[in-house]
């Protein structure tokens, strides 16, 4: 059995792309809204950069296609689905585990305040 | 760069991001592309509907920029795998030098970038003066590329070919229409290699019931008309063979795209509807191809070869005088020699059924006749005017590089101390100035779209020098920047960047690292080594020869223009208003076969003229009206002269005949030299009168006074004229000023017609005349079109013909080198003056006056001017006679040109220099030696 943490950390793309298809599957453009929208346009994405993560996280095994049968009728075909796999979900909680002990020692040291204002 | 409507991404924008692609290897795009360049499109909607000019600029390069980085990984196989876990990320190769020169090349490309960016001002005049350049480049490539290298628009068009008919006459051959009953005669060969040909000629017609009356553009053809034309209708069909026939069903129009969206609604319901053409009903029955204005190019509506009839009527389309171009297309496979070959053959039996003439023909190729010859020589002028733009361009960049690398030498020395290899410094710097010039050719590129607008408003519809079958040889839509236009731009770029760049990066890492670390910049000045003063002012000379050789060629052409322009046209243009007006369609049409009915007409024609310039006469702006045939670019005939007072000439000269309304002379203000103008009683008598050109007279009556003798003109029906000799009249242009001068014989529009061409004086300004003479001739009739109005110093200076266009272009290229030449003439000295404070600051602490500084700072300068200017001379002459076919009265060496641009250019060094020399004088020699 793979061991999640050895997977980490994430780069900060590879993270918005799973944590964007945590709560459903999502087309590229799906992708790219989500994440701007979570981060207030913080994270922009590019084209270019999305499609050469998503590869690199199909070829992982992190996300999965979604099968053209299980696409709504009368969806784009050009458009590809994404579906995040158990095992990215199982990397997601991992990195985001991680990011949360990072932050509570952060905490510890009054780097920032317990609760956010 | 590029205009963004409705939200639709660009073209371009796409088109970018799809080149940008191919940076991946193969096996990912096949089965990314159409992903990502769908999520792109909607993206980039998105960006223009949301984002401010800039940001949408900095969108497009972030987006492009991340598909060649990301694509250059995937191709090298460095697919990272940064903490995603999976399988273990394979070991890079121990010696995998390819892919390290990449990332060094990324790294490099990210420093320029940053580099770029904290030396705005540098960037932006770098950026600039690469993007004039390029983008003088692009627009005359653009040009270039549509005169020579986009075949017409039709399919297979290397295979359509005009096919001229030859009237061989000793050694001379006069090319062009055919008669009809030649055509159907070939048509009906079976084992014709051209196949199918048909025949067209162009016109226009009166269209009335859409508002007012309008002249429209049209092409009578025969029935296969279309299929040589080869591509498929909009809507409908084209003509069938029966409506080729004057007794056949040949009142049915085919209509252009645009006149189908514009005029009928462009849906289907246009079919079947009338067109009311001269009068006379048509249906509509198909639209034409998409963008296609006809063979001829200026057509709006065509007409089956039948209707001839119902425009001339008497005149049968099977008649020998009725004369057509004739278009056809090579058989698949068959050569256009073969096709030649035949068609000799085939001519030499055409002679034998018509042995009055002998007869030749000759295929031409359709895309030798889309881009004639004028188009060609004045595409490759600009591009050459073009290509020094850039060079000075260049010259002027590699300054301000040199200048550059010399600030930098001891930071280069630092780094090779510290051991980075020559080769990494060296990189850096070509991947700098291939960071500027991508910018530039950005910048030039979208130069180039303004400039290709600008082209085309410019570009003469047809080009005056081209012989037979003059189309408009530059279509609009193929001088758009295009694809191929933008890899054009991206090479020149590159190619650009890498010839100014190498020299300083490589000078900048030469030499003794020790000397440069110690002194930097001033051993560098001293040295005079190429990177100090020599390479500067060398580049400074290069730009004055050439800015001295365009500034040549522009004066030359302004000379020329001015001197067409003030050409004496014998008659006054100002006040001048001109325009076509058709006939009533209450007055029945000529008809050439019937004498009756002919001169009815033209009597008919004549008191409707009258009525015309009653009313024209009557508005208060109107001083003065009459009718006639054109000047200048006027449709008038030219005839042949059999005999003078009876006796005959073995061979008939040529004479100009004008038929003119009373008024004519006085009006166009010509003077009546002798004699009498024509008057309201000549014509109506049967008893011809003719008045005389003074040129005329000369030719004919040498030894006489013409007055009251004859002189027998060959008119077309109805029938040559001797007429008596009443008046001699002023000689004035008939067409173009630099056209030989064309000896003319008027006569009276009741006696003759040629076309109803008003000409009106006005009071205020001919244009603003327009509206109140429409109205009146709407009131009179509003079956009457009025069409190809202009005025008289319209047709002064459209007579100048192309080249104004070409004028202007120059113009515009060699002020862009002057500026070029004089900023960086500038930034020399300014540059000399700041390394040589400490020097110039020592002289003048030990009492050097200003203008001995002066003389120091710029003499260099001067001197190199000077050197520069005989060598650009001496270039222009050697070039000049590639401009000689451009130019009027006025030799490609005349000294003037020449004396006046190089004062121009000298001036302007002068000036340019002595600004920042003048702040020499200023130095504060304590301050300056402190600074030290």
């Amino acid at each position: 059995m793979k061991n999640a943490r050895e997977a980490l950390p994430l780069t900060p793309l590879t993270y918005h792309v799973l944590l964007a298809l945590a709560d459903g599957d999502r087309h590229g453009y799906g992708i790219i809204k989500e994440v701007e929208a979570r981060t207030g346009g913080e994270m922009d994405i590019e084209t270019g950069a999305l499609y050469h993560a998503l590869r690199r996280m199909l070829e992982d095994g992190l996300i999965d296609a979604v099968p053209p049968e299980e696409r709504p009728p009368g969806e784009d075909r050009r458009r590809r689905a994404y579906r995040l796999q158990p095992w990215g979900r199982e990397v997601l909680a991992a990195e985001s585990m991680r990011l949360r002990q990072l932050l509570e020692i952060a905490q510890d040291k009054s780097v920032i305040p317990v609760r956010p204002a | 760069m590029n205009t963004y409507r409705d939200g639709h991404p660009p073209r371009l924008g796409l088109w970018l991001f799809q080149v940008a692609l191919l940076a991946y290897p193969r096996e990912i795009r096949t089965s990314w592309e159409e992903e990502m360049v769908e999520t792109f499109r909607i993206r980039a909607a998105d960006a223009i509907r949301g984002l401010s000019s800039g940001k949408l600029l900095s969108f497009w390069v972030r987006e492009i920029w991340a598909v060649v980085r990301t694509g250059a990984q995937a191709r090298l196989g460095r697919l990272r795998r940064t903490g995603s876990g999976g399988a273990p990320a394979p070991r890079r190769p121990a010696g995998d030098e390819r892919s390290k020169v990449f990332e060094g090349i990324l790294t490099d490309v990210g420093l320029a970038l940053r580099g770029a960016r904290k030396a705005p001002v540098f960037t932006a005049a770098a950026t600039l003066i690469l993007a004039l350049g390029l983008g003088a480049s692009a627009t005359a490539f653009s040009a270039l590329k549509t005169a020579f290298f986009t075949p017409p628009p039709f399919p297979d068009a290397d295979r359509m070919v005009m096919v001229d008919m030859l009237r061989l006459d000793g050694d001379e051959a006069e090319s062009g229409k055919w008669p009809y009953p030649m055509l159907i005669r070939v048509q009906e060969m079976e084992d014709r290699l051209i196949h199918p040909v048909a025949g067209f000629d162009a016109g226009t017609v009166t269209l009335t019931g859409f508002g007012p009356a309008s002249r429209v553009g049209m092409e009578i053809v025969s029935p296969g008309y279309f299929q040589v034309v080869g591509l498929p209708m909009s809507l409908g069909r084209g003509f069938f063979a029966e409506e080729g026939d004057e007794t056949g069903p040949y009142r049915v129009v085919v209509v252009s795209q645009s006149f189908w969206r514009g005029r009928l609604g462009g849906d289907g319901s246009a079919l079947d509807r009338t067109l009311l053409l001269d009068g006379e009903p048509f249906r509509v029955v198909g639209v034409a191809p998409t963008g296609f204005s006809g063979l001829g190019g200026e057509a709006d509506l065509w007409l089956p070869l039948g209707s001839t009839v119902l425009f001339r009527p008497g005149r049968r389309a099977q008649d020998f005088n009725h004369q057509i171009w004739v278009a056809g297309r090579l058989r698949p496979g068959v050569s256009l020699n073969a096709a030649q070959e035949q068609m000799r053959s085939i001519a030499q039996g055409l002679s034998d059924v018509w042995p009055e003439d002998r007869y030749g023909m000759s295929a031409r190729p359709m895309s030798q006749i889309w881009q004639n010859s004028g188009a060609r020589s004045t595409a490759m002028l600009l591009s050459l005017g073009a290509a020094m733009v850039l060079l000075v361009a260049c010259a002027n960049l590699a300054g301000l590089l040199l200048t550059r690398a010399r600030r930098r030498a001891r930071d280069g020395a630092v780094r090779l101390a510290l051991g980075a290899s020559r080769w990494r410094l060296i990189r850096l710097s070509l991947v700098e100035s291939l960071v500027i010039a991508l910018l530039g050719g950005t910048l030039g590129v979208g130069l180039a779209a303004l400039g290709a607008e600008w082209i085309i408003s410019a570009w003469p519809a047809r080009f005056l020098n081209g012989s037979g079958l003059d189309l408009r040889v530059i279509q609009a839509e193929a001088l758009a920047v295009d694809g191929v236009t933008l890899v054009f731009t991206l090479a020149v770029s590159v190619f650009s960047a890498l010839a100014v760049g190498a020299v300083p990066a490589v000078l900048a890492t030469r030499g003794s690292l020790h000397a440069r670390l110690k002194d930097g910049v001033r051993a560098a000045v001293r040295s005079r080594s190429f990177l100090g003063r020599n390479g500067r002012s060398a580049l400074v000379g290069l730009q004055v020869s050439v800015a001295l050789i365009l500034l040549i060629g522009a004066a030359l052409l302004g000379e020329s223009v001015r001197r067409l322009m003030a050409v004496d046209e014998g008659f006054r243009t100002d006040h001048l208003l001109t325009f076509d007006f058709s006939p009533s369609q209450s007055i029945p049409p000529i008809n050439y076969m019937d004498r009756e009915t002919l001169l009815e007409r033209i009597t008919l024609a004549a008191i409707f003229d009258q009525r015309v310039l009653e009313r024209i006469e009557a508005l208060p702006e109107v001083e003065r009206a009459t009718v006639g045939c054109g000047v200048l670019d006027g449709y008038c005939a030219v005839v042949g002269v059999p005999a003078v007072d009876g006796e005959r000439f073995e061979d008939q000269p040529s004479i100009g005949v004008a038929t003119v309304h009373d008024g004519y002379f006085e009006t166009l203000g010509i003077p009546i030299l002798d004699g009498r103008a024509i008057s309201p009683d000549d014509g109506s008598d049967g008893s011809p009168v003719v008045v005389l050109s003074a040129s005329a007279a000369a030719e004919y009556f040498p030894d006489v006074d013409p007055i009251g003798h004859t002189i027998t003109i060959g008119f077309a029906p109805p029938g040559r004229a001797t007429a008596e000799v009443v008046g001699i009249a002023g000689d004035v242009l008939f067409s173009r000023p630099d056209s030989e001068g064309m000896p003319m014989a008027y006569f009276s529009t009741r006696e003759r017609r040629f076309a109803n061409h008003a000409l009106v004086r006005t009071r205020g300004r001919p244009e603003q005349t327009l509206p109140a003479i429409r109205n009146a001739l709407f009131e009179l009739d509003p079956t009457v079109a009025i069409s190809s109005v202009a005025s008289g110093d319209q047709l002064v200076s459209r007579s100048a013909g192309d080249r104004r266009m070409v004028l202007s272009l120059l113009g515009l290229f060699a002020g862009v080198t002057l500026l070029l030449t004089a900023v960086g003439t500038w930034g020399v000295v300014a540059n000399s003056v700041a390394t040589r404070r400490h020097e110039l600051s020592l002289r003048m602490a030990l009492g050097a006056e200003a203008p001995e500084i002066l003389g120091q700072v710029t003499r260099e300068t001067v001197v190199t001017t000077l050197i520069a200017l005989v060598a650009g001379a001496s270039a222009s002459l050697a070039g000049a006679r590639i401009l000689e076919s451009f130019l009027w009265e006025i030799t490609p060496r005349a000294p003037a040109a020449y004396l006046t641009g190089s004062a121009l250019l000298l001036g302007v060094v002068l000036l340019a220099s002595w600004l920042p020399a003048r702040r020499a004088t200023r130095l504060d020699p304590a301050q300056a030696l402190k600074e030290e």
